[in-house]
């Protein structure tokens, strides 16, 4: 379970922020971050990944408060999180295959693990071919389902995928939530950040709409305009 | 997670940035050779300064001077019994006849005091014994052990010891050699502190660029080992690259500069003293290039790894 409790999020030298935000996901929930750009959701997924501090509240995970997590304990608690981030946040200098074995070998699976799942993962997302290539080998829509494969790759507790369509084509676009949603079927906890109609409506999900940072709207099985 | 395990990928991730980055590594290192070759020549400046030094000390002796008719045996006791003094380096024995052959070889082309000796048709002088010490500092504990001796204290045979005449010139001798070490120390400490700094500097830029990549391990859930270590293991191996470089550098160079400073450092032959030394040259050189690769690359990757 992940509890956003009175959150609240300020910068200096930014306009993004998000103000007062109460938000309750449930363990298995496939849930739906909309909102135009610049309302919050970014941020809010930041504050999730700890990769910030809220101004104000606190973020649960586990009836865990993550960021009164000691530093060392971060990686930890960042490796049961896979994300997807918007700008990819791909490592240059390695391989594709190398990309997704890196988050394998982190969390200490051995050699034979990681032969054996990084094809499996890069044929899941269609780049069984491109083992080799360097990220500024691929294409935007290659890069974007290379970052899908090493966030899904150690079958994370939650999935955070932050506008991964954004830069794709309809039919690249239908295949990734594909994988997400078969991700969620699998247990996992899925929070997708958009401002794609097409894919909100398509999926029939959660839907949380952000604008000026605060929540406005959330709704079961909702569509991007209510 | 086992400690092989994770020390394999460690140093496998490393050695293929390192290769990887063949511009930043081939950069790194030329600075760094660069930085180790200004660190040898100091040490190479403090050998020739420690044999200019011990070149002048060896000119300084004390002279134990005897009346012409002292007895030779009480001469070589007294010549055994000041030679086993600690500070005693070595003690020569100078007979009367060799201090006769020896004068007359110094004034050999003065008229006057060739005229004189032979009309004198007999050796006027005495014996004497030259006393080395180990250092020009030890002097006063020498002269004051040998006063203690009772044919000395005596001065039944003993005309005179020149130290005291020599006292002036060997105080200031020493402390010549204490502001020339502490000036020699002070060089190496700057010189050394700014290839240090220098090497810093390259290391950073180095690493400033890897930041992004440091930034997105730290984000998927990298350890600080994983994200550090692969830094680390680079940063040994540009001071393991820049070591070999500058011994295969040293050795032409001070062939070269050997025959220089054999002329003007009195006989100092800096290439033979690298050759001689060359295995701990090798030690000192290769551990400081592989400290400061691995510290230096600590530092620079230390600040990107508050995410």
């Amino acid at each position: 379970m992940i509890i956003f409790d009175k959150i609240s999020k300020t910068y200096q030298t930014k306009n993004t922020s998000v103000h007062d935000i109460d938000l309750k996901i449930k363990k298995g929930e496939f849930v739906t971050l909309i909102g135009p750009s610049g309302a919050g959701k970014t941020t809010l997924l930041r504050l999730l990944l700890a990769e910030e501090k809220p101004t104000q509240g606190t973020v649960h995970f586990d009836g865990v408060n993550i960021h009164n997590l000691r530093k060392k304990d971060i990686p930890h608690y960042r490796q049961r999180i896979g994300v997807v981030f918007q700008d990819y946040k791909l490592l240059e200098n390695k391989t594709t295959y190398e990309n997704v074995a890196f988050a394998m070998e982190m969390i200490g699976k051995s050699d034979s693990e990681i032969q054996a799942d990084v094809p499996h993962s890069l044929e899941l997302v269609g780049l069984e071919d491109k083992g080799f290539s360097f990220p500024s080998q691929l294409s935007g829509g290659e890069q974007q389902r290379l970052a899908i494969a090493r966030a899904i790759i150690n079958q994370p507790d939650i999935l955070i995928a932050d506008e991964p369509t954004g830069s794709l084509d309809p039919d690249s676009s239908h295949s990734v939530l594909n994988i997400l949603k078969k991700i969620n079927e699998l247990g996992t906890t899925v929070i997708l950040a958009t401002h794609d109609r097409d894919v909100v409506n398509g999926l029939h999900k959660r839907v949380v709409k952000i604008e000026n940072g605060r929540i406005t709207r959330d709704q079961e099985k909702g569509s991007y305009n209510a | 997670m086992s400690l092989r395990l994770d020390i394999q990928r460690i140093t496998r991730e490393g050695l293929i940035n390192f290769w990887r980055n063949k511009l930043v590594s081939f950069s790194t290192i030329v600075i760094m050779t660069m930085a180790l070759l200004v660190m040898s020549s100091l040490l190479f400046l403090n050998a020739v300064l420690d044999f200019s030094l011990q070149q002048l000390q060896d000119r300084v002796d004390v002279n134990i001077y005897f009346f012409p008719d002292a007895p030779v045996e009480e001469i070589t006791d007294l010549q055994e019994r000041i030679a086993i003094i600690p500070e005693v380096r070595d003690v020569q024995y100078v007979s009367r006849e060799q201090a006769f052959i020896d004068f007359q070889e110094r004034h050999k082309n003065d008229e006057l005091i060739n005229r004189s000796l032979e009309e004198l048709g007999d050796n006027p002088l005495g014996a004497s014994l030259n006393i080395r010490a180990y250092a020009a500092t030890q002097y006063e504990a020498v002269v004051s052990a040998i006063e203690s001796e009772p044919v000395v204290a005596n001065s039944e045979f003993v005309e005179r010891i020149n130290y005291y005449d020599n006292k002036g010139l060997i105080e200031r001798l020493n402390q010549f050699s204490s502001i020339a070490r502490l000036v020699a120390y002070a060089i190496i400490i700057f010189f050394a502190i700014v290839a240090l700094l220098v090497v810093l500097s390259t290391m950073r830029i180095a690493i400033f660029a890897a930041k992004k990549e440091i930034v997105i391990k730290r984000l998927v859930g990298a350890e600080r080992r994983y994200t550090q270590g692969p830094f680390i293991v680079m940063g040994g191996l540009y001071g393991l690259c820049a070591s070999l470089l500058t011994i295969a550098m040293l050795y032409p160079a001070t062939r070269w500069i050997g025959t220089y400073t054999k002329t003007f450092f009195g006989g100092m032959d800096i290439f033979q003293y690298f050759t001689l030394n060359i295995i701990p040259i090798f030690i000192i050189i290769l551990t400081i290039g592989i400290l400061i690769g691995i510290i230096s690359s600590r530092i620079a990757t230390r600040k990107y790894l508050n995410i």
